[in-house]
């Protein structure tokens, strides 16, 4: 049941996305019951990831960049 | 020898998703936000020659973007009296009198107009972190996290495997999570 930090990390990661099964969040839970650091750093990655959903951000597609490159290029 | 120096080339890579962030949030339209982006690089090759390097590029490419902003809101008002406010006394259908115009002013209390303009200021400080992060990482977490594409279709598009990505990820979380440290945390 005991996994290492970078294990808890690496879960902690993969659950913001939610791609981690219930089983490792469960070993990720227990973990973060005796270790402080994880705690602290899971916190911060799910607010992180509360940051990032509230701030509604957008970003191009790669098809859009890439006729914006063309574009460009045309006119230098 | 002035400070700064301009590179369109890199223009699309490092400014685009900004520029298009900060436009998104003045026109509220996707496609008019890319149209603005667009025409701002243009202008901004054109007007190339007047950039002292004074200030950083980005910086100058931003205020070419909001003079675009104004001009498109110009445009869309040119036909007289198209910018004044106007409010109409609906009177709804199931036989009950329309809304008050003073039941429309706006709340004193509401903090609908701080969310927005913090929600606005946070969404350009996320992209100042992604745009510090290395290529590779910036790319991956925008394609994870910003346009939700999945684990699979990522990997595939980057010729990366699953375990590669995450780690990644992770480094890109790691370095966002110090970065905006200072202000939101």
């Amino acid at each position: 049941m005991k996994i290492s930090c970078d294990k808890a990390a690496e879960i902690c990661t993969k659950s913001q996305y939610t791609e981690a099964s219930w089983w490792q969040i469960l070993k990720l839970k227990l973990h973060i019951a005796y270790c402080k650091n994880c705690a602290k750093f899971t916190a911060k990655n799910t607010k992180l990831t509360s940051l990032c959903e509230s701030s509604k951000l957008s970003s191009l597609d790669k098809g859009d960049k890439e006729s914006m490159k063309e574009a460009l290029k045309k006119q230098l | 020898m002035p400070k700064n120096q301009l590179h369109p080339d890199t223009w699309v890579d490092q400014y685009a998703d900004y520029l298009f962030n900060y436009a998104v949030s003045r026109v509220s339209d996707a496609e008019i936000a890319k149209d603005l982006v667009q025409e701002t690089f243009f202008a901004g090759l054109k007007s190339a020659k007047n950039y002292k390097g004074d200030a950083a590029e980005r910086t100058w490419l931003i205020a070419i973007l909001k003079r675009k902003v104004i001009d498109h809101y110009r445009k869309i008002n040119s036909k007289k009296g198209k910018a004044e406010v106007r409010m109409n006394y609906i009177s709804s259908d199931d036989g009950n009198d329309g809304d008050w115009l003073e039941e429309r002013v706006a709340d004193p209390f509401s903090k609908g107009g701080d969310d927005t303009l913090e929600n606005e200021e946070l969404g350009l400080a996320i992209q100042d972190c992604i745009a510090k992060l290395p290529k590779k990482q910036a790319d991956v977490f925008t394609m994870k996290t910003i346009q939700g594409i999945s684990t699979e279709d990522i990997c595939n598009e980057l010729g990366i495997n699953p375990s590669n990505l995450w780690v990644m990820i992770h480094r890109a979380r790691t370095t966002l999570m110090g970065c905006m440290n200072q202000n939101w945390f």
